[in-house]
């Protein structure tokens, strides 16, 4: 069961303890969006999206499925929310309505998509609503599932900005933060605490508010006319309460993004780190999850060399957000159906099964039934080797992998394609790993350690056997000074990948330092030693972590 | 809305302004300048001077003359910089109680921030004249390159003279400041500043709508006009003892006249090609027999005496650009600052490294106490369309095993910043952690300033490394250092003590306050005596003018000889207070005093029958 979670009308969302990703994910829940999709547009794993969904659910700030139509609307509530994705069909107009009538509602629907279990709710998200056909008799009930579908996206409110700020604005909800008697008035307050909230998830740019392409001159009037609403000395000797903390954070990364987009060689890093963590971000989406999402995954890969740095997944999403997704995702369908191969991508995957020709009566034999399928599994098969191929020569890996992916479950029987999958699906992992490194080198380089640590962890997914990114895994969760735990278990398999490296061991060494474990520490610093007898810098380090425990107490702080 | 006053308190001399009507004014002392030397001097009879009283007689009482203070502020005693500063100086300087510095004079030592107080009072007093009202704010000035204790130490001063120190703000960005204020500049600036004992580089960006930032700031904390003044006189020490085989560095007043001569020789030059020295029986040879020092400089000559310290402000602006990764070519404007930028050769390195005839807009002296009472004023005032982004001139961290410096923030930060470091327990049942914060740029622990020692205590008992504190360390808009801390998995505040590395305790700066405020109550109603005094004896002196005369008339009556004694008695009584600073006494007599001389007059003035 895929469930699609909605936020909890009035929940007061400030007041939670609310983790970044958390926060983040929560702004992405808008009703319409199921589980799997959350994990695709944010680039979440699917286990940290499942993990941070039952923390909100239990937080009260989320529900789940069974979207709330309003009561007079839902003619048969009766009828199972699976077949939503009848509705979908319905839209493309009589002839599938009565297609899907010769074979029932449900399960019999699904014998056409023997890969894909889809999530309906899902679907919904790319249901036109305008153009509905004047209902008949007959799809009097049909119509009335379909609104229940879209209406949702109308009635449960939208997580946004906007919607947490709407939240804040009603009266009737307190929030202690507001509350704070403090020297700021409340629209000040508000600013504060907005943009302290979406520090985190805003990149330089945004922060900024500038456009990616923006000069170093419209950067500098950008931060001329922030940086004093948020300077400390704005608020000289008033009483600031937590907002004081909240204010200086504010500043710091305004400054911080200033510092960083006005200095040519740190703008291109930034640029192609945040390049970077785009693309990884997409290709892990596509490569980790099932391949039901591919018509949006697709589409999205298409639309990234167009519309440049600022990522579709994002746009996407951020559609999705916005107070008029309905509309958006609208028009992004429409999109999806006037190109030819994302047209092909999505009816394999499912989303508008429409065969070309009038479908047979329902009353047909098997055998007819069976060409049929036949048939219509030929031509999915055709499409995604050749979306396959058409992503290869853009180069797009993941897409490409995908594809095959998909091909492969169509037809296991076929060795060669197989061959092609695996092969694929290799290189793009590999591309990915290669795309993690960069991006954790460049975390670690600004001394965003636990950031580089993710990365590096991802590197290692993909390189079970790269001993280096084990080691930074090990050594940026050293630097955080959290988990020493896992800092030992990377080290070690690092250690055990290349024996013969002296840092790695050191690093293990220190390791076993920070978690207090000082005999293996100190077999491992010999070993060290023994390994690189030359090495200047090491046996610096070396002399340092054996001062470290020869202090007979913890008198000295940690490393 | 209470006003705030800006000084610069100079290494040299001192400046106070103060924003009046929107324009900001330099305050001019009682005797009518516009700087007043930072010296201070005890007489013999224990009377405090301070300011150009205070120079004035500092040949005649050099052991009890305090100069360039500054130099030593916020130092440790061991310090290479207050060793150095002993061999020159004419004042005995001696160690205190926490390896800081202090100062004797006459029969009691003196903490730094002390003795910089009693410039800041003078200061003080001489605002509220201008303005008649009483002063407690003020912003003061630092070289932008002090640490973390010279800025505490000046603050220190700032709360001993009774001043509530709103902000400290670095001299070179309080001179942009003055010198953007109110033009609607978009320009990035260099601000070039040798004053008497320091030596500052900033760079800034001035932004539209007020928005001063300073990109890049360095500097040397001792290197100034007093290095200048220091060659010369080591150049006619070193001459003197060639020609005559005696050192006058062996006799304080001696030295006290070198330095005199040296500095106006120093200034001279900057006008002139060639200087005479001229001083007059400087010494007694063994024999009993006055020698004279008399000798020409040239400009030429001073030059390539001090050519290597104009040659390392050179330097660190270089390295500063680099540092900061600054073109030249970026910079629009370079402002000099400080007394030293008078100085032709000075002006010409600053000519050709920087590409540009440097801007003559802003007074050298007088500039940064303008943009501290800018500052002051924006800070109070939230009208005032205009904030300030400074940086840390010095990267902050702590020292860790082996003796390494770890950087948490580094140089040119903007400040106010904070960063957080997680420190866990090495030890079972470990309940406290020591952790040294430092500053400076080195790698290594020894090539940098010791802040303090932070002992993190009452940590909760658990196995090792289960423990985990968050240390935030924060540098403030006054680019001061605190430190916090907390328990991570509590939540609970750790409480931190401070020791202080050199510098007062709280007590102690209290207890300094309380003498400077007696001090003060004292000065007041001393200066109000002055005054009595003074009319007193103008009337007194009128009335002994008159004396003979008035006799001469009255004489001859019974009453006359009356009135003659009892006027005789009145002028007793007055002398008797003033010589005993009755001011009680005096101002009872004062309406008697009148009466005579009035009486006097009218006898004088009745036409002879």
């Amino acid at each position: 069961m895929v469930r699609v979670p909605r936020p909890v009308p009035g929940c007061d969302i400030k007041s939670l303890p609310l983790r970044p990703d958390e926060a983040y994910l929560l702004s992405r829940i808008d009703g319409v969006v199921s589980e799997r999709e959350l994990s695709l547009i944010t680039g979440l794993s699917q286990a940290e999206v499942t993990t941070a969904l039952d923390r909100l659910f239990v937080l009260g700030a989320v529900d789940f499925n069974e979207p709330r139509a309003p009561v007079s609307r839902r003619a048969h509530p009766s009828v199972a929310p699976s077949s939503g994705a009848v509705s979908s069909r319905g839209t493309e107009g009589p002839s599938s309505r009565s297609f899907e009538g010769g074979f029932g509602a449900g399960p019999s629907s699904r014998r056409f998509e023997p890969t894909v279990d889809a999530p309906p709710a899902s679907r919904r998200s790319f249901e036109p609503l305008a153009d509905l056909p004047p209902p008949t008799r007959r799809s009097i009930e049909l119509s009335a599932e379909r609104r229940s579908g879209p209406d949702t996206t109308v009635d449960a409110p939208p997580v946004t900005r906007r919607a947490i700020e709407l939240t804040v604005e009603q009266p009737r909800i307190v929030d202690p933060e507001l509350e704070e008697p403090v020297d700021l008035d409340h629209a000040k307050k508000k600013r504060v605490l907005e943009l302290y909230d979406a520090l985190d998830e805003r990149n330089h740019y945004e922060l900024l508010g500038v456009a990616l392409d923006a000069d170093k001159k419209q950067i500098k009037s950008a931060y001329w006319v922030l940086a004093p609403e948020f300077h400390p000395d704005k608020y000289f000797r008033k009483k600031l309460g937590t907002y004081k903390q909240r204010i200086e954070a504010i500043f710091d990364r305004l400054t911080l993004a200033h510092d960083v987009l006005t200095s040519k060689q740190r703008r291109a890093e930034y640029d192609a780190y945040l390049e970077q963590t785009r693309r990884n971000r997409t290709m892990a989406a596509l490569l980790e999850h099932d391949p039901t999402d591919i018509p949006a995954v697709v589409a999205a890969a298409e639309d990234a060399p167009q519309s440049g740095p600022p990522t579709s997944p994002v746009r996407l999403d951020e559609a999705g957000a916005s107070p008029e997704s309905v509309r958006s995702r609208r028009s992004f369908n429409t999109k999806l159906g006037s190109n030819p191969l994302r047209r092909a991508v999505a009816d394999a995957a499912g989303v508008s099964s429409v065969p070309a020709t009038p479908p047979p009566p329902a009353n047909d034999s098997f055998r007819r039934y069976d060409a049929t399928r036949n048939e219509a599994r030929r031509l999915q098969l055709e499409r995604y080797v050749l979306a396959a191929k058409v992503a290869l020569e853009r180069k797009d890996l993941a897409a490409a992998a995908n594809a095959y992916r998909l091909a492969v479950a169509l037809a296991p029987e076929d060795e060669g394609l197989a061959r092609k999958a695996t092969e694929i699906q290799q290189q793009a992992a590999a591309e990915l790993a290669e795309g993690f490194l960069r991006q954790a080198e460049y975390e670690a380089s600004q001394g965003r350690w636990s950031e580089a640590a993710v990365s590096f962890a991802n590197v290692c997914k993909a390189r079970g056997d790269d001993p280096r990114a084990h080691e930074g895994v090990a050594f940026c969760t050293l630097k955080t000074g959290q988990n020493n735990r896992r800092a030992i278990d990377f080290a070690r398999r690092s250690v055990k990948l290349a024996p013969g490296v002296g840092e790695y061991r050191l690093t293990l060494a220190r390791a076993y330092m920070a978690a207090g474990l000082e005999t293996s520490a100190r077999v491992e610093m010999e070993r060290a030693a023994e390994l690189s007898p030359n090495d200047a810098r090491m046996r610096e380090a070396i002399a340092q972590l054996r001062a470290q425990m020869k202090k007979p107490d913890g008198g000295e702080p940690e490393k | 809305m209470e006003r705030v006053i800006g000084i610069d308190l100079g290494t040299t001399n001192s400046c106070v302004a103060i924003v009046e009507d929107g324009v900001p004014t330099v305050i001019p002392n009682r005797g009518g300048y516009k700087t007043t030397p930072s010296m201070v001097a005890i007489t013999e009879a224990g009377k405090r001077l301070v300011g150009h009283i205070a120079k004035r007689q500092a040949i005649t009482n050099a052991e009890n003359t305090v100069y360039a203070a500054k130099r030593l502020i916020g130092r440790k005693f061991s310090s290479s910089q207050v060793k150095h500063a002993m061999l020159s100086a004419s004042y005995r300087i001696v160690e205190g109680p926490h390896g800081d510095v202090r100062i004797q004079l006459r029969d009691k030592t003196y903490s730094v921030p002390e003795i910089s107080a009693m410039v800041l009072q003078e200061m003080k007093l001489f605002a509220e004249d201008y303005l008649s009202e009483p002063v407690t704010k003020a912003v003061i000035t630092v070289p932008a390159y002090f640490n973390d204790g010279q800025r505490q130490a000046t603050k220190d001063a700032g709360q001993i003279a009774g001043l509530d120190v709103i902000r400290i703000v670095n001299e070179p960005t309080a001179a942009a400041l003055a010198y953007g204020f109110e033009r609607n500049v978009e320009k990035t600036i260099a601000v070039f500043d040798l004053g008497g004992g320091t030596f500052d580089i900033s760079i800034l960006e001035i932004g539209a709508g007020g928005v001063f930032k300073v990109i890049a700031t360095a500097g040397d904390t001792f290197l100034g006009g007093e290095d200048f003044d220091a060659r010369i006189i080591d150049w006619l020490v070193q001459g003197f003892r060639d020609q005559t085989s005696v050192d006058l560095r062996q006799d304080r007043m001696a030295l006290q006249r070198l330095k005199d001569a040296a500095e106006k020789a120093k200034c001279e030059l900057s006008g002139v090609r060639e200087t005479e020295i001229n001083l007059p029986f400087i010494i007694s040879s063994g024999r009993n027999e006055a020698l004279h020092l008399q000798r020409t400089l040239t400009r030429d000559a001073m030059e390539s005496l001090c050519g290597d310290l104009v040659e390392r402000c050179v330097e660190i602006c270089r390295q500063t650009l680099e540092d900061a990764r600054i073109e030249r070519e970026e910079i629009e404007d370079v402002i000099l600052v400080g007394g030293m930028t008078r100085m032709p050769r000075v002006q010409e390195a600053v000519r050709q490294f920087f590409g540009r005839e440097p801007c003559k807009g802003v007074h050298p002296d007088e500039v940064v106490a303008l943009g501290a009472a800018v500052q002051g004023a924006a800070l109070v005032d939230e009208s005032k369309q205009m904030v300030l982004l400074d940086v840390t001139p010095h990267a902050l961290g702590i020292m860790t095993y082996g003796s390494n410096f770890e950087e948490l923030i580094p140089m040119n930060t903007t400040v106010p910043t904070s960063r957080s470091k997680i420190f866990t327990t090495s030890r079972d049942n470990q309940t406290a952690v020591k952790i040294l914060v430092m500053q400076g740029e080195s790698a290594q622990a020894e090539g940098n300033e010791l802040l303090g020692e932070f002992v993190l205590t009452g940590l909760r008992r658990a196995p090792k490394g289960q423990v985990e504190i968050e240390v935030t360390f924060a540098i403030d808009s006054d680019g001061i250092v605190s430190v916090g801390a907390k328990d991570l998995e509590t939540g609970q505040q750790q409480s931190i003590q401070v020791t202080a590395s050199s510098g007062l305790t709280k007590e102690e700066v209290g207890a300094m306050m309380e003498a400077a405020k007696e001090y003060l109550v004292e000065r007041r109603s001393n200066d109000e005596f002055e005054g009595v005094k003074q009319e007193a004896e103008k009337v007194i002196a009128d009335i002994e003018k008159m004396f003979p005369k008035v006799q001469a008339i009255v004489q001859s009556s019974d009453f006359g000889r009356d009135a003659i004694e009892k006027a005789r008695s009145i002028l007793e009584r007055c002398r008797d207070a003033i010589a005993r600073k009755d001011l009680t006494a005096l101002r009872g007599q004062m309406d008697s005093l009148a009466r005579t001389h009035r009486m006097f007059k009218g006898v004088i003035a009745r036409p002879q029958g």
